[in-house]
């Protein structure tokens, strides 16, 4: 049954950089991944074509996000800015990059962000993004490019918030669907030896529950690995939440769709748990 | 030749008998001897040592390879067993002056024992702290404030976004701002879009983003407030916390020292600290940066840990000593014994703290002895002043060069000066101690005690013993081979061969040493069960031929006639005088032939080597000597009216030594007396206006030099020397010599007086003057006195002749 099941295969790994303190934990993740599964990493900052839109719309003025004083918006000082910025991050990216002896490269591109992410994800295995962006307001809330991604994206996606750190414990939050069977090769790939995998599984159903588990046990044993199971109820799922909300340190994989499971759980998901979250989409499995 | 008084081969040596010494091997000696013959240093020693009044610090003197070190050494260190052992030293951290570091007393051992017990409070609270921040309590209490804050933050921020929505308005961050752009279902509008919207429109939305900037503004004005709100929250939060993880850890340990109030007030402000500042001795993320700016920004430069304020450095450790500390500093550089703060390098500037602060000698030193090279102190800069200031204010003020000279402005510590109390000794030589006394007014106040080193000591049946001890200490602490009774016995002759005297031993430890230790040497090279006569010999040859080099060029110019030295025949007013040369510790002689020349003149003797600026003032006056022996003798009612002149021939160095004096003379009297001299005897001698032949140094080697001469060219049975009869009980001869004078086939003459020298040297009586003040005839001093007339008369005459022809 699980036989023909793989891991995600990682051989190019894409970090899509802002100035944001999420996407700089994004790139701490994206370079122990690559690191672990010897891939190679590529770096993108965006300059953001409707920043540059901004300045030359008449009467529009910007406010000092510390000083709170108004001021003119030019297109010059939007450019400075952002090339300010991105000097940092290519820094950043390859002092990280060279501390680990990674291949890493880097790019700074022009336009717009969505777009230009859908584009270069085509060409990765793994697409790793910060949870939010810079806006200073949205500190746990998605970022609207992390809302594009995950509704529009064909690749596995590792979103990570700020101050979090790729580690253990490993969750595995599994839906018995083929999607959700990678989500726990995955977990498996990435799995220290002699710790456990923490599987989430949906016992709305006791006699589904008991079936899932079964299969999950006998795959452990073919697998050679330590697992613990968690159930949940979809009602209860936010006091599961609640007990994983101040881990810093960790993984959470989920399927991106899980059969039987309403969107807001993913939601959910996604708002509640600070750790990394590893997104398996469809796609991974074919 | 025999007619004259000639010395016996057996007054040219003093034997040690190797059967008076009273064993057969220094494996038979059991007692030690560390000084020899050095009571009235060791009185002195003794004396500094025990008096305890300010400024009695020794100054031991004498000249190097004494072993005055060693001694000075062992006295302090015999007297350190008895003596208490002093305290540790520690210096903290003062917090509220942290380029002031406190100095702490404290009993011996308590120092590193307070610093493990520091380091482990520092783990300990570490430890505790980390568990109440990290506790449940703490992370929830804290996450409520935090939460709070932004709530309040998120609560303003949605209202803005539902009032920008409401007037379809995308909030935008930029670069270095936020901003505010109209929108529709599609996104942000561009700038054509907006400017195709009517005037109206577009007043409106300029209107709508003006208000929602206002809003803005005011919501980012009350972050920072709501920010430092939350951050006092948090600030009585972790003094609580802290408070009590650590409350009981501080407790402890101030029970254990309660007794000290200077580490109590330590502990007590470690305390503050820590409750006051404890967010920031988290170990929060270990440095890592958690932005793209901190990444950047970031360098490997060293961290200091906060906790590492509360440090504590241990400057003087007396854990296990026992007793008061002996200290010798062999390199006493300012830093080496004032003590040092020593810098780390950080983002290319030099930083320090407390726990960079190094002792110096003079603090491991406090409460005991130290010992320092006088030279050597000297030499270092600054060394002796900062020597004198810490003796002077009895405390130790650890201050840079730079610092002290304000030569630096950079801001560097000033440790709390420690009281000292020391007992120095400075090794050095005479000189230094002369000059010191003369031209340093604070010397004589800071070292009143002189111990100063016998060079020798007479050789008596009692100190030939305790020499005899010294050797086997020797042998013992070298561990070397044992000496048998004929090996000492040679040791002790060529000790006194080194006193250049037969009635002393040289005290030089270092030259015994060296000699014990070559000899060994020679003595396993030839596998000898024992150190042996004859290697104790074959150290002795060998260590003069290493020096040896100087002297055989020398002779081999004088073999070859480059210089010319005759050793047969006769010649008028030519004589082979004796010189010394001295190469470090080797010395040897030479001939150097004297040549004379007399005319009519105003009775001067001209020394050339003094008109050439080549004489020392030793060897001019002993020239004017000579010119008041002639007046004295000779001319006391006719005018001297001679002109003579004397120089030491190819003589290119200098000359200095009034030595040559009676050969000079003997050189003039020949000349004057028109009597050749043989040139087969050598001389030597100063001589009196009298003509009396007093004593000279460097006997032995000077015979030593002409035999060597005359052995080369083969002896004639008339070859000899003539000597100062003071001299005698200075020879200490090599075998070969004393061999051929046993064969008659070289002599030495001692003489009181020059009439006998210059009897032996032209073959004629000198004479003695009768009742009438003549000598009688034929002798040198008639012919001398004849000769002296007739210039006189001559003089006369040439005066008249020269006065009829001017008329």
């Amino acid at each position: 049954m699980t036989d023909d099941i793989q891991p995600i295969c990682v051989e190019r790994i894409l970090v899509s950089l802002d100035s944001s303190s999420h996407s700089f934990s994004a790139l701490k993740a994206a370079v122990e991944l690559a690191h672990h599964y010897n891939a190679s990493l590529k770096g993108v900052f965006i300059h953001d074509s409707k920043l540059l839109n901004l300045a030359n719309m008449p009467f529009l003025r910007e406010v000092g996000e510390y000083t709170a004083i108004t001021r003119e918006i030019s297109s010059d000082g939007i450019t400075r800015g952002m090339v300010v910025q991105s000097r940092w991050i290519t820094q950043t990216f390859h002092k990280l990059t060279n501390q680990t002896g990674l291949h890493g490269e880097f790019e700074i591109l022009h336009g717009n962000i969505d777009q230009i992410i859908d584009q270069e994800a085509e060409n990765c295995d793994l697409l790793v993004i910060g949870k939010s962006g810079t806006n200073p307001f949205r500190k746990r809330r998605l970022g609207s490019t992390a809302k594009m991604v995950i509704k529009e994206g064909k690749k596995p996606l590792l979103l990570v918030e700020e101050n979090n750190q790729l580690g253990h414990p490993i969750f595995v939050m599994f839906d018995n669907s083929p999607v959700g069977w990678v989500s726990l090769e995955a977990g498996r790939d990435l799995l220290n030896i002699g710790e456990n995998l923490n599987i989430l599984i949906n016992e709305d159903s006791a006699e589904e529950y008991r079936s899932v588990q079964k299969k999950i046990r006998s795959w452990a044993v073919e697998k050679q690995i330590n697992i613990a199971f968690q159930a949940y109820k979809t009602e209860s799922f936010d006091r599961f939440l609640d007990k994983i909300f101040d881990l810093k340190i960790g993984l959470f994989i989920m399927p991106r769709i899980i059969e039987d499971m309403k969107q807001s759980l993913i939601e959910k998901c996604l708002r509640r748990i600070s750790l990394p979250i590893l997104l398996i989409q469809q796609q991974a499995c074919d | 030749m025999t007619a004259f008084n000639e010395l016996k081969p057996s007054e040219l040596f003093r034997k040690c008998d190797p059967s008076q010494l009273g064993f057969a091997s220094t494996d038979e000696i059991k007692e030690t001897v560390s000084i020899f013959g050095q009571e009235r240093a060791s009185e002195a020693i003794e004396f500094g040592m025990n008096i305890a009044y300010p400024g009695y610090n020794i100054f031991v003197l004498g000249p190097t390879g004494m072993g005055k070190r060693e001694v000075v050494q062992n006295f302090f260190e015999e007297k350190a067993t008895t003596d208490p052992t002093p305290s540790d030293w520690i210096f903290v951290n003062d917090f509220a002056n942290p380029d002031k570091p406190d100095a702490i007393e404290l009993p011996p051992g308590l120092g590193s024992q307070y610093q493990q017990d520091i380091n482990n409070l520092i783990d300990e609270m570490q430890t505790a702290l980390s568990a109440a921040f990290e506790s449940e309590e703490y992370q929830n209490r804290r996450q409520t404030v935090f939460e709070s804050f932004k709530d309040k933050q998120s609560e303003l921020f949605t209202q803005l976004q539902e009032n920008a929505n409401k007037h379809d308005l995308a909030m935008i961050k930029t670069p270095s701002g936020i901003t505010f752009a109209p929108k529709d279902e599609e996104g942000v509008l561009t700038a054509d879009e907006v400017n195709e919207l009517s005037e109206d429109d577009r007043d409106e939305i300029k209107q709508n983003i003006g208000g929602l900037q206002e809003q803005l503004q005011k919501i980012l004005q009350q972050v920072p407030i709501w920010q430092r709100e939350a951050q006092d929250e948090i600030r009585e939060l972790n003094k609580e916390m802290a408070n009590f993880a650590i409350g009981g850890l501080i407790n402890e340990i101030i029970d254990k020292y309660k007794e000290h109030k200077e580490i109590v007030e330590h502990i007590e402000q470690i305390q503050d600290q820590i409750v006051e500042n404890a967010d920031a001795y988290l170990s929060g993320n270990g440095g890592e940066p958690s932005s793209f700016l901190e990444a950047v920004s970031q360098h490997s430069y060293r961290q200091t840990s906060l906790m590492d304020q509360f440090k504590v450095n241990v400057i003087v450790d007396n854990k296990d000593l026992q007793g008061a500390p002996v200290v010798f500093e062999n390199n006493p550089t300012y830093a080496n014994l004032i003590g040092r703060v020593e810098h780390y390098a950080q983002m290319g500037t030099l930083s320090t703290d407390f726990r960079m602060i190094k002792a110096g000698a003079m603090h491991k030193a406090n409460g005991g002895y130290l010992v320092l090279d006088a030279r050597k102190l000297l030499s270092q800069p600054y060394s002796w002043d900062g020597l004198k200031r810490a003796l002077q204010s009895k405390e130790i003020e650890i201050e840079s060069i730079g610092q002290a000279l304000s030569l630096i402005s950079t801001v560097s510590l000033r440790p709390e000066p420690i009281p000292l109390n020391l007992k120095i000794a400075l090794v050095g030589d005479r000189l230094l101690y002369y000059l010191l006394l003369q031209y340093d007014p604070e010397f004589s106040e800071l070292f009143k005690v002189e111990a100063d080193f016998e060079t020798e000591i007479e050789w008596d049946n009692h100190n030939q013993d305790l020499y005899a001890k010294l050797i086997a200490s020797i042998i013992e602490k070298e561990n070397t081979k044992p000496f048998n009774n004929t090996a000492v016995a040679r040791l002790i002759e060529q000790s006194a061969r080194l006193a250049n005297d037969t009635e002393r031993l040289n005290t030089k430890v270092q030259d015994l040493h060296e000699l014990i230790v070559e000899a060994d040497y020679w003595s396993k090279k030839n596998e000898h069960l024992h150190v042996t006569y004859d290697d104790v010999q074959k150290a002795i040859d060998s260590q003069i031929k290493r020096a040896d080099r100087l002297r055989e060029k020398m002779q081999e110019s004088i073999l070859r006639d480059i210089n010319l030295i005759s050793t047969e025949g006769e010649v008028t007013g030519q004589i082979n005088g004796l010189s010394v040369f001295s190469l470090g510790s080797f010395m040897f002689g030479k001939p150097t032939r004297i040549t004379s020349q007399v005319s009519l003149g105003k009775g001067q003797v001209i020394d050339i080597e003094r008109e050439v600026e080549m004489g020392g003032p030793i060897h001019s006056k002993g020239v004017l000597i000579l010119e008041g022996f002639l007046r004295g003798r000779y001319a006391q009612d006719i005018p001297l009216s001679l002109s003579a002149s004397l120089v030491f021939e190819q003589s290119y160095g200098g000359v200095d030594g009034d030595s040559a004096s009676s050969t000079e003379l003997y050189a003039l009297l020949s000349s004057i007396a028109d009597v050749p001299i043989k040139q087969s005897i050598a001389a030597t001698g100063s001589v009196n206006q009298f003509g009396q032949v007093q004593a000279i140094g460097g006997v032995n080697e000077k015979i030593e030099g002409f035999f060597d001469i005359c052995e080369k060219r083969g002896l004639t049975s008339d070859q000899g020397v003539i000597i100062p009869k003071a001299n005698v009980k200075h020879l200490m001869l090599r075998q070969d010599i004393i061999n051929a004078v046993d064969a008659g086939k070289f002599h030495i003459y001692p003489v009181e007086h020059v009439d006998e020298g210059i009897e032996i040297l032209t073959g004629i009586p000198a004479g003695s003057k009768d009742e009438n003040g003549n000598y009688p005839e034929r002798t040198i001093n008639a012919l001398v006195k004849d000769r002296l007339e007739e210039l006189a008369n001559r003089l006369t005459q040439f005066g008249k002749d020269k006065g009829e022809n001017s008329d």
